[in-house]
């Protein structure tokens, strides 16, 4: 690696920006705002075991998590592998898999017709389908073990905006079946980039350097906490967004519920995930972690595979790029 | 289900189970019908719970109540265990075996090639091999049940895998045995059973034994009846100056050097000295009157200087002739005084400890014979005795051998084997040229053509003369802590370095074989011997005997003479030293009693006048 001062002084230069930007210089009037909100703060309780049963009526709780992965660097040398897993506490779970490469030639009509109809570059095309495959995947695995397990709960690896923008048709069928089974399910959102929380205090603004909620809430909360925002100050429309400190991580999380989910419920599930959450990990409850580690697909297992079921030929003409050829 | 999950190189995959462990060394098939389907040695095993990690970037625990909280929804993450091990494909293929293989547990026929190249009635019963333990159900008659297994805190178990069988014919294409190992890692025992066998199958050995343990006439404790074997008159202890020693007679010069130099190398003057003196055929008499000659000319030169013609006495007369032709002859050759001294000195101990007294036809005779010679004696005799003998057996051997070639009638020596322990004393690595390490070395190098084999065992395998490391076609390898041996041991054989990092955590009679006979490295358990050293009593607990037995002898002395107050010691004294047989004093009783308080046996009343013991009730 070169060193060269100019670039750890623009790094500092970042830095300085960066504390200039603390929410302490908010606006005192947001600032109020703001701690009002913190007013609806709940703390959340470990619950018992024989509490999870009456809540749960002993039905499962299933974790849905996809994976994709991505073979060779640009078009159409591209072979993308997609799995979704919808991992059962009662049993094994459901596993769906696919794949999608523009050089198979049913593969590359579908993104052609995309361009054509949507009117979208070849890049963007090819990323929505990616989205579509991936995002409808984890869907139909979640039906899949919705149908098989009667899961009292159901936890997705994400927030549900994913599922309603990529795959509405998919997600529409899932909501359906899962009213009708008495599911109830909630998207985690780790990465929490921005809920609009600052946009529902002060509407009226139009400052714009927006402060993404993940700072709002950053070192907030104590641990075991939980903001649930009053019916009238919703985020979104379509959900019920909640944001609660799982772990001793000072990063607070999100969580998705569908409208229509009774506050009780929802301040139920949110216990049972903070006790089922390990108070020294990032904050994510244990079960999503687990799927989220089972269904990932490595580097080095995606090159196992590679290389175990396409011939080295293959390989090498169509999906190794010169700049894995390099050997530095 | 046994999967293989990924492969590191053509010749290793690593295969993953949820149900089942591994075992280290087991060997395991790989369903695999284009390579063949190969067979695998599990070289390495992991278990782990994949999960608890995810959630300990910060801490080492999870919490209870999350694991509480997972299995009232019917999930128990504990459970999660995934057992993965490494394997190493046995002899090659070509292209490397695919992920997602299935893997198994062979049948006893479908391994039989890779396990048994012999069968106890032909070869040596040395253990069993690890990892075979699911393969015993299948063991035909021959190979089941044919030795135990002893287990430090078990006891003796019945044999619990595949028999390891050394093929010690094939000795003769590829020769000698190193048996390599730290303090307590069981080479001593493993030695105990080569030679079991070497008695069984009627090898003639001969074996130094500096420790004393080689006796064959204590059947291992708690070894069933039927396991047991009696071994006497199969093999002969001797002890180097009262059973056995040197003829004299037969001595080189150089031989005799090494002899005297045993406790301390000779200096140069020394061993010139004795290169001038001594004689071909020269008897003990012969050679140390001529010592002892020169030294008393040399003390007093006007002895010779008397007129012989004018003295008497015909033997002193005699005398002086004598001395005079000696002064003429070897005077001015044997350098110092001192040096002549140092030499008588030396012979002198020799002689002593009896070495003259008796020669080397004792163990001929055993060896002749087909029966095991234990050679016992003080360590540094016994290195340069050894050597000796060896020599001496070795050029038997050799002139019978080597006569018959030339089809000239000669009286049959049989071929050999010798075994030593502490072997890096016998042939040091660097150091200069001793007699041992010539024996040793010459013999490593040609001791084929003759069947004479050498089996070294030490402690310190760095320190053995490389020349000699290489001639050793078996290793067996125990544990091994240092890091120059371990190195020297991953130079010299081929055990690869998974192996080789479990070399410091081998339990004791655990080993891995390395031998150009079996072709691969073979872990092994060594098997319980049928005999073991009479005198294996753990010295600490012989400290713990004796204290007990004295501190009871006093106490039963004096039990009914309580209660006693230390202002009337002298009163009893005097009876409790005749009872115990030795003077005790005032301050020493006094010390004895407090020991006795402290056991609870007495008690001690303080008063006014001193302090009155009393029997506790
Ligand atoms: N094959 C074996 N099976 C069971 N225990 C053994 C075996 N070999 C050695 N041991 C145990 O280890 C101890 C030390 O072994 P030993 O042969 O005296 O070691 P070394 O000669 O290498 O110093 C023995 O007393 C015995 O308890
Ligand atoms: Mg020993």
């Amino acid at each position: 690696m070169l060193s060269d001062e100019n670039l750890s002084g623009l790094i500092k230069g970042v830095n300085k920006s960066l504390h200039e930007r603390t929410i302490n210089n908010m606006p005192s009037d947001l600032r109020y705002e703001l701690e009002q909100l913190i007013a609806n703060i709940t703390p959340l309780k470990i619950i018992s075991p024989g509490k999870i049963e009456e809540l749960s009526g002993k039905r499962p709780v299933v974790a849905v998590d996809g994976s994709f992965n991505m073979a060779g660097s640009f078009q159409p040398y591209i072979l993308y592998l997609f799995q979704a897993y919808a991992k059962s506490s009662a049993g094994d779970g459901e596993i769906v898999s696919d794949i999608f490469s523009p050089l198979l030639p049913e593969h590359y009509k579908r993104l052609e017709k995309l361009s054509r109809e949507e009117n979208l570059a070849g890049v963007q095309a090819l990323e929505r389908v990616k989205n579509h495959i991936l995002t409808s995947m984890e869907l139909q695995a979640a039906a899949n073990a919705v149908k098989k397990y009667s899961p009292w709960l159901v936890l997705f690896d994400g927030g549900f905006m994913r599922f309603s923008r990529h795959a509405s048709q998919e997600w529409n069928e899932y909501l359906r079946l899962a009213e009708s089974k008495g599911v109830i399910s909630a998207g985690i959102i780790e990465e929490a980039e921005s809920y609009g929380l600052y946009r529902v205090l002060n509407e009226s603004r139009s400052e714009n350097n927006t402060i993404y909620d993940r700072e709002m809430l950053f070192g907030r909360m104590e641990t075991g906490e939980c903001l649930m925002l009053p019916g009238e100050k919703q985020i979104k429309s379509e959900f019920y967004t909640v944001f609660a400190r799982l772990s001793r991580y000072p990063q607070a999380t999100a969580y998705d519920f569908l409208p229509g989910v009774n506050m009780e419920t929802i301040f139920n599930v949110m216990c049972f995930l903070y006790t089922i959450t390990p108070s020294g990990s990032r904050g994510i409850p244990l079960i999503l972690d687990i799927v989220d580690s089972e269904v990932r697909i490595t580097r080095r297992e995606m090159e196992l595979l590679l290389s175990a079921y396409l011939d080295t030929g293959i390989k090498e003409k169509f999906f190794i790029s010169h700049r894995n050829r390099r050997d530095y | 289900m046994v999967q293989v999950v990924g492969a590191t190189t053509q010749q290793e995959v690593w295969v993953a189970s949820r149900e089942r462990k591994f075992i280290i060394n087991e060997i395991l098939l790989v369903e695999d019908q284009l390579r063949n389907s190969p067979r695998g040695e599990v070289i390495e095993t992991y278990s782990f719970n994949r999960y608890i990690p995810l959630a300990t970037e910060t801490n080492g625990l999870i919490d209870e109540q999350v694991l509480a909280g997972l299995k009232a929804v019917g999930y128990s993450v504990d459970e999660e265990e995934i057992n993965i091990a490494k394997l190493r494909i046995i002899g090659e293929i070509s292209t490397p075996i695919g992920v997602g293989k299935q893997v198994r547990l062979p049948d006893f026929q479908e391994v039989e090639d890779l396990l048994v190249s012999n069968y106890p009635d032909y070869a040596l019963t040395l253990g069993t091999i690890r990892g075979t333990g699911n393969l015993l159900d299948d063991l035909p008659g021959e190979l089941s049940d044919t030795m135990c297994i002893y287990e430090q805190n078990a006891g003796i178990m019945p044999q619990d895998g595949v028999p390891f069988i050394f093929d010690y014919k094939s000795m003769n294409e590829y020769p000698h045995i190193g048996i390599f190992g730290g303090s307590g890692s069981g080479k001593s025992f493993g030695l105990r059973v080569f030679l079991e066998e070497f008695m069984k199958k009627r090898v003639p050995v001969v074996v130094l034994d500096p420790h004393w343990e080689m006796d064959f006439s204590t059947s291992f404790k708690g070894l069933p009846q039927e396991r047991a074997r009696d071994f006497s008159g199969e093999y002969k202890l001797f002890v180097v100056g009262v059973d056995v020693g040197v003829d004299f007679t037969d001595l080189k010069a150089a031989e005799l050097v090494s002899l005297l130099g045993s406790g301390e190398s000779l200096s140069e003057p020394m061993s010139n000295a004795v290169f001038t003196l001594h004689e071909n055929k020269d008897s003990y008499t012969s050679f140390s009157s001529k010592l002892y000659g020169l030294i008393t000319v040399m003390e007093n030169e006007s002895i010779l200087n008397q007129d012989s013609a004018a003295i008497d006495n015909p033997r002193e007369k005699e005398k002086i002739d004598y001395l005079s032709k000696l002064a003429a002859k070897y005077k001015d050759r044997v350098g110092h005084l001192s040096s002549l001294k140092g030499i008588a000195w030396r012979l002198n101990a020799l002689e002593r400890e009896g070495v003259f007294t008796a020669g080397t036809s004792p163990v001929e005779g055993a060896v002749m014979d087909g029966r095991l010679s234990v050679v016992r004696g003080p360590v540094k005799l016994l290195q340069v005795y050894g050597a000796y003998l060896l020599d001496r057996l070795y050029r038997n051997r050799r002139d019978y051998q080597d006569a018959r070639q030339k089809g000239e009638p000669a009286k049959w020596f049989p071929p050999f084997v010798f075994v030593t322990d502490e072997a890096h004393n016998f042939s040091m690595k660097g150091e200069r040229d001793s007699y041992s390490k010539r024996v040793i070395r010459g013999i490593s190098q040609e001791g084929r053509k003759y069947g004479v084999i050498l089996c070294m065992a030490t402690q310190r395998p760095a320190l053995l003369d490389d020349t000699v490391t290489a001639q050793l076609n078996t290793k067996i390898i125990f544990r091994t802590v240092r890091v120059t041996d371990i190195n020297v041991i991953k130079e010299e054989t081929d055990i690869g370095s998974e192996e080789a990092r479990r070399l410091p955590y081998l339990n004791s009679g655990n080993a891995f074989l390395s031998s150009a006979i079996t072709g691969r490295t073979i872990p092994i358990k060594i098997r319980c011997a049928c005999t073991q050293s009479p005198h294996t009593q753990n010295p600490f607990e012989e400290l713990e005997q004796v204290y007990f037995q004295q501190e009871n002898q006093f106490w039963n002395i004096i039990k009914d003479k309580l209660p006693f107050s230390t202002n009337a010691l002298h009163l009893v004294l005097g009876t409790i030293s005749d009872e115990l047989g030795k003077l005790i004093d005032h301050d020493q009783l006094i010390e004895q009693m407090n020991k006795l308080e402290e056991d609870g046996k007495v008690y001690a009343e303080k008063n006014p006048f001193g302090t009155t013991f009393h029997r506790s009730s």
